[in-house]
């Protein structure tokens, strides 16, 4: 039986608003708003790099400059450099990793399965593919990696395949920590069959190759409201900031791009806490589309707020050093006492606003 | 205003009812004058448990070293199985962190002091904590030394006022740690703070009682585990103190 999963066929010229999507799918699928997604893309010349990857060190920034190349950092797990231009196919895929246990064991690895699926569409052109959990291979050549995130037990596979990739502008802009692993293996799809492939036709392939290996139907779908609003602030709060592509530092932004307020709080509270807590709920009590509050009770344990913990490092930091009570807004530790109602309401707003 | 003109609903409603920390009993609303069930001061409470356990409001906000040093300032026993599991399961003190290294010390250092063995003062539990922060997170891995082992050498060297230049008091705290060690290695890994605890509470015991002749009245047996539930990396069967 297949099972139906959104097929989100959307392409901005600006990388940085497309992986401001695959932000927002993702977090839309962890919070149940959505089904499982792939979203397929293509765009002008870009370099993105794995969220725990050095901007100085992985990337050539000269030759992207010179090249016109966006750099834009991607949220993953690992580093890693995939440079795409207009002869790529990107995709990302937004799932639970309970799709892929087969028989209700959990299978070793859900990317070399994605990767499987993928390599399949791309059997059909009659190239000696392969695939393992690191990438696709044609003729044991890299035509394919991609930037692992997980959130729990959800995936957010963002990868790139070189179909007719510029594969010299790839090696220059790749930084010379990298370089030496990644040019020697780095190959196309079209240099290897020698012979020039259409994207639009490799898109067709690959859906049939996912579809058949994983038993998925696809269904052509767009952004919901609520995803094109988060991708708006995504882009204007993270991807479209350097504080992001360059330092690393993004805002902490929980279920669908909400501002977090987090009141650590002892247990039981005491009466200051108790004060706090009116205190944060006349500041906020009307914001509550663009806010979550969550009370933290010392010693409770990470599962108060449910199966899927959110807590911000500052949060972590509060509970290790015994700030109590204190409050945390975006991830930054804004009161370590009790604040008046105007000025935690100024700092929620400020934080919104951001 | 949604909700009532309340925030979060559900969280107001999930704070209306505690669980006591130390017998995990629903906790009643009072407004009795009663004892703090840790440092022993007496105010108006605002929730006691129906055994009367009560958690001062300054307790509930105390730091892991101020809450160790102010419990076993003021405690009358001489049970540092008995301390060392009230102070575990103060909120402050973490299934697992380094918390527990001047937790074995003062623990013990309170129990000789009721015993009226050695001279044990204040600055005793400040010496403890002292010298046990000094000890590394995961110093049971990184250097092959459980922090709750050296806890227990802390606690001799305090009680028999042991300098690097003394002879006999300083080989007795390393013999001490050194038992210690061996109890908690036999355990096996990965962790656990709150077995290697009981391990070295356990050595200082036998290590007390054969050098010193102190013998503590009463141990209580720390089985089966009162935190293997909550535990996410509970040895389980493998723990000597599991069951």
């Amino acid at each position: 039986m297949y099972k139906t999963w959104r097929l989100l066929d959307y392409s901005s010229t600006d990388p940085r608003i497309n992986l401001a999507v695959n932000e927002a799918i993702f977090r839309s699928r962890y919070e149940g708003l959505s089904k499982d997604t792939l979203h397929l893309w293509q765009c002008g010349k870009s370099v993105i790099f794995g969220g725990t990857g050095s901007y100085k060190e992985d990337i050539n920034q000269e030759e992207c400059r010179r090249n016109g190349a966006e750099i834009v950092r991607a949220i993953s797990v690992s580093s890693g450099v995939l440079y795409q231009d207009s002869g790529s196919l990107n995709f990302a895929v937004a799932t639970n990793a309970a799709f892929f246990a087969k028989d209700g064991n959990p299978v070793l690895s859900a990317y070399q399965i994605l990767n499987e699926g993928i390599a399949a569409g791309l059997k059909e052109y009659g190239a000696e593919v392969s695939a393992d959990p690191d990438g696709i291979y044609v003729n044991n050549r890299r035509v394919s990696k991609a930037l692992p995130k997980w959130f729990y037990d959800f995936l957010l596979f963002q990868g790139t395949i070189c179909i007719d990739t510029d594969l010299k502008v790839c090696n220059e802009v790749i930084g010379t920590r990298l370089r030496s692993a990644e040019k020697e293996s780095l190959t196309s799809l079209s240099l290897e069959l020698n012979k020039k492939i259409p994207v639009e036709d490799v898109r067709e392939a690959i859906l049939h190759g996912l579809g058949e290996k994983l038993g998925i139907k696809f269904e052509k779908q767009g952004l919901t409201k609520d995803e094109q609003k988060l991708v708006d602030k995504l882009f204007r709060v993270k991807y479209g900031s350097d504080v992001w592509n360059v330092n690393g530092h993004e805002p902490f932004l929980v279920e669908m791009g909400k501002t977090a307020v987090e009141v650590f709080v002892a247990y039981p509270p005491t009466s200051a806490c108790r004060k706090l807590i009116q205190i944060v709920n006349e500041a906020a009590s009307d914001l509550q589309d663009e806010v979550k509050v969550m009370i933290w009770m010392r010693g409770k344990g990470i599962y108060q707020h449910g199966p899927y913990p959110q807590m911000s490092s500052a949060l972590i930091g509060a509970q290790k050093q015994s700030v109590i009570p204190a409050v945390i807004i975006n991830g930054e530790l804004k009161f370590k006492d009790i604040p008046s109602k105007d000025d935690l309401r100024k700092a929620v707003l400020e934080a919104i606003a951001r | 205003m949604p909700n009532g003109g309340k925030i979060f609903k559900g969280e107001i409603e999930m704070m209306e009812a505690f669980n006591c920390v130390l017998c995990e009993k629903p906790m009643l609303p009072s407004s009795e004058i009663v004892a703090c069930s840790f440092c022993l001061k007496r105010e108006r409470a605002d929730y006691v448990c129906p055994d009367g356990h009560y958690v001062c409001e300054e307790c509930r906000v105390a730091a892991p070293d101020k809450i160790v040093r102010k419990t076993c300032e003021v405690t009358q026993e001489s049970d540092p199985i008995k301390i060392a599991i009230l102070l575990m399961k103060h909120p402050a003190i973490q299934m697992h962190g380094p918390e527990h290294h001047y937790l074995v010390s003062c623990s013990l250092l309170a129990a000789l002091r009721n015993l009226n063995r050695f001279e044990i003062d204040g600055s005793a539990f400040d010496q403890a904590i002292s010298r046990g922060k000094r000890i590394l997170l995961g110093s049971c891995g990184l250097w092959g030394a459980c922090g709750a082992a050296v806890g227990l050498g802390i606690a001799v060297s305090i009680a028999t006022k042991a300098t690097w230049t003394s002879d006999k008091e300083r080989s007795l705290s390393m013999q001490a740690t050194c038992e210690a060690l061996s109890h908690i290695a036999k355990i096996g890994g990965p962790r656990c703070c709150k077995a290697s605890v009981f391990a070295a509470i356990e050595a200082a015991a036998a290590f007390f009682e054969r050098e010193f002749t102190v013998k503590f009245p009463s141990l209580e047996d720390p089985r089966p585990c009162r935190f293997r539930a909550i535990n996410m990396e509970c040895l389980r069967g493998k723990c000597p103190y599991w069951r």
